[in-house]
């Protein structure tokens, strides 16, 4: 075993770290995103020419191939220094879907796009009444004639979804002969015919979208991943993304317990440093105790993704559920610990708690994840008295 | 990264669980599964047939009769010895005082005494805490004065686990009043627990069990060569020992063993015709726990490897916080399991077998003794309370 980071690994952090440190400011970020609903062009390109985009897709595709060890790396730095990128939609489940699809010349054209950054893409599974089970949800695909395929459904609570290019889109095929109908999974171009989106911001100033397909018309290569696999498909990208987005909450509690020690070392009450009363410096041991279990957990989690299918779901919702209490803990008592500055939304802690909510309720929620995690794990192992 | 166990290591687990199984005689293993304090005689035995095999100490350098295991493969051993019920051997020579010998000791001293600890002829316990010097050993005030060519030892010792077993105690004392204690004012003192001027009076704890005691020094003479190292260095050598056991105090080993066994109880414990483990309720307080338990796990293999770089120290505080607590929350929900049953002490004075009270089956005995006694878990080896400031100082650079 070992746990230091590759050469290679380091220097890719390095240059996150810089990104973050010359180019991001989170004030004039949060403005940005208010107004132009969608994450800086500028930025993104350089996360193009950095070659991040370029991270987890296919060799074969032109891309670099990456693991999932790698993207947890950039989602870190992107979560200690909260930037708002779609990095998640485009970069690993955009990047991780397209490349599981038969390789056409339309779906390298979406790659190619994804990766030199002109083609940001979301993932549209989420419906009224699935809340967060993949096969859960009434949106449906008709073949029509020899070679087009009728969507007719409503998205909701898209991530990243409001200044998407294209979707990939959840519905469950039916053939026109009848027969079983499974879950596969579509790309649906924004600016197709029959599809409206209904924008919003989330909690953490990101946006999202409801997505309506009504009649969406789109050629039979809008098929990206058909019913005989999209299941497994897509179970394993979204585990491999909930592992990256672990990373990324991982990065933001850092962040906050830095911050917070560092205000409780600045502020003085009668006549003392904060940072002087036990009470609070067993608080930040105690944030502390949960941030490093946190990434053990993380590590666990990353060993595990190429296990049969159980074991990595068991393994992953174990990880998130420790990610989703540390989370909480430490976003929480972050600030409090500031006080009433912890409140000011012009003073970047309470959004390191903002976006670890909705991190929390991505792809899965603190129960979500405990339930898997009992329903994946058998209990007792052994035959016989104790 | 590199985040799988090798095939090496694999191989190297299978070796070791094909040994352990079949050397544990099964009434050890009852008692053992128990959790009452383990007897001398089970200590003893398991100490002989592990130094044997040559492994009664795979933590020391090989030189003075370790393994020359990796950390991981140390690790592996541990694993398996708690998931075949063997005995914990005893702390004190083997975990505590060999690397304060090894590491302090003359050469005299590491020939005398490291031998008979690996083998487990001698006994030792540790005379650390007093009445007034619990968490603050700096407060400690049994005092070593010298007398021509001889030590007299004044002073009284508390919470001295199996001070009735051993056959000498490694002793901190005040050799200079004149000095602070952090500043060479203390030393370390080896002596035979048979010394005129010793008496051992047991303290009785909570779960009505026997494992610590009072020691009384009074007058005690012992020689002048008598002292670990140099007289001194008992702060430092005191200090060592914080720094050295990084990881055994998150028992993570023993808790996977109680969580197994936790899981085989529930599923046959019954409400109604229910089984308990099948109640929503508890299946999420043993995944809880569970899940716990790997980030401890983790936590340790990361320790291993080094994978927490300058954060060790505070690390090893974190790891005996999340240690204790999960024993504590073990040994808690499975005296919850058992229900009404849970009331009921069943310590060896209750029989064994079929005559319990309560109508209870035989796998309650210990529980509900083993659940209270832990209750000192996150007090001894360094209070939970002085973990987290000891985190606060090394991580945060803040001081009380």
């Amino acid at each position: 075993m070992k746990f230091s980071l590759t050469d290679e690994q380091s220097l890719l952090r390095d240059s996150v770290r810089r990104f973050v440190s010359e180019e991001h400011d989170l004030n004039r970020q949060q403005e940005a995103l208010r107004r132009d609903a969608r994450f800086s062009d500028a930025h993104w390109n350089m996360f193009a020419e950095l070659g991040w985009l370029y991270l987890m897709v296919p060799e074969s595709a032109g891309g670099l191939g990456g693991s999932a060890e790698d993207a947890t790396v950039i989602a870190e730095e992107l979560g200690r220094g909260l930037v708002g990128a779609p990095f998640l939609s485009t970069a690993i489940l955009g990047a991780a879907l397209l490349g599981a699809g038969e390789p056409t010349p339309q779906r390298n054209e979406l790659l190619s796009g994804l990766m030199e950054g002109r083609c940001r893409l979301a993932l549209a599974l989420e419906e009224s009444a699935s809340r967060y089970e993949v096969d859960a949800i009434s949106t449906a695909a008709q073949a029509s004639g020899d070679d087009e395929i009728v969507l007719n459904g409503q998205k909701v609570l898209v991530q990243d979804g409001a200044d998407a290019d294209a979707f990939i889109v959840s519905a469950i095929a039916s053939s026109r002969g009848g027969g079983i109908s499974h879950l596969a999974l579509y790309v649906v171009p924004s600016s197709a015919a029959g599809v409206e989106i209904r924008r919003y911001r989330t909690i953490d100033g990101r946006w999202a979208a409801d997505v309506s397909l009504n009649n969406v018309h789109l050629p039979s290569s809008a098929l990206l991943i058909p019913s005989n696999r999209a299941r497994e498909v897509l179970e394993r990208a979204l585990d491999h993304a909930r592992i990256i987005l672990a990373s990324e909450a991982l990065g933001a509690m850092e962040g906050a317990l830095a911050m917070t020690a560092d205000y409780l070392k600045g502020r003085t009450q009668f006549g003392r440093a904060l940072a002087s009363y036990q009470s609070l410096q067993h608080r930040l041991s105690d944030m502390f105790v949960k941030v490093e279990n946190a990434r053990s957990m993380l590590y666990r989690g990353l060993s595990m993704l190429d296990a049969e299918p159980d074991q990595r779901a068991a393994a992953v919702s174990a990880t998130m559920v420790t990610i989703n209490q540390a989370a909480e803990f430490v976003g929480s008592q972050a600030i409090q610990l500031h006080g009433g500055m912890g409140m000011a939304e012009e003073y970047p802690i309470g959004h390191f708690y903002k976006r670890l909510r909705v991190i929390g309720k991505s792809y899965g929620d603190l129960s979500w994840h405990m339930n898997r995690y009992t329903q994946m794990t058998p209990m007792v192992e052994m035959q016989g008295a104790a | 990264m590199d985040l799988k166990f090798s095939k090496e290591d694999e191989a190297f687990r299978m070796m070791v669980r094909e040994f352990v199984r079949a050397a544990v005689p099964s009434d050890m293993a009852l008692r053992t599964r128990q959790g009452f304090h383990s007897t001398k005689e089970d200590l003893q035995t398991w100490n002989r047939i592990l130094f044997e095999k040559g492994w009664a100490a795979p933590h020391w350098p090989k030189e003075y009769g370790g393994t020359g295991w990796t950390p991981l493969q140390i690790y592996i051993f541990e694993e398996e010895c708690a998931a075949a019920d063997a005995p914990f051997l005893s702390y004190f020579g083997l975990r505590l005082l060999g690397p304060l010998i090894y590491t302090f000791g003359s050469d005299e001293q590491k020939a005398a005494l490291l031998p008979p600890i690996l083998s487990g002829e001698t006994f030792w316990c540790q005379g650390f805490s007093e009445p007034s010097a619990g968490s603050d050993l700096a407060s400690v005030k049994t005092t070593a004065v010298r007398d021509g060519n001889e030590w007299v030892i004044n002073g009284q010792k508390i919470w001295t686990t199996e001070a009735h077993y051993a056959d000498r105690m490694f002793c901190l004392a005040r050799t200079d009043p004149t000095v602070p204690p952090q500043k060479g004012g203390l030393s370390i003192f080896l002596f035979d627990m048979n010394a005129p001027g010793i008496s051992v009076r047991p303290i009785i704890t909570i779960d009505e069990g026997h494992s610590v005691n009072e020691v009384f020094l009074d007058n005690v003479r012992i020689p002048a060569d008598a002292v670990l190292g140099r007289v001194g260095d008992g702060w430092t050598q005191a200090k060592f020992l914080l720094s050295h056991e990084r990881v055994s105090n998150a028992q993570v080993p023993r808790s996977k063993r109680d969580l197994e066994l936790l899981k085989q109880i529930a599923a046959q414990e019954r409400a109604g015709g229910q089984r308990i483990i099948d109640l929503p309720e508890v299946r999420q307080r043993i995944a809880e726990l569970e899940i716990d338990l790997y980030g401890l796990e983790w936590s340790v293999l990361r320790e291993l490897f080094n994978g927490h770089g300058a954060k060790s120290q505070p690390i090893a505080s974190g790891l005996k916080i999340l240690g204790s607590e999960i024993q504590q929350r073990l040994s808690t929900l499975l005296t919850d399991v058992l229900g009404p049953k849970g009331i009921v002490l069943y310590d060896e004075k209750e029989g064994s077998g079929d005559d319990l009270p309560g109508n209870a089956p035989s796998y309650v005995v210990g529980s509900t003794a083993r659940q209270l006694f832990l209750r000192a878990a996150s007090i001894y080896a360094g209070a939970n309370e002085i973990q987290r400031t000891i985190i606060a100082k090394q991580v945060f650079n803040l001081s009380s």
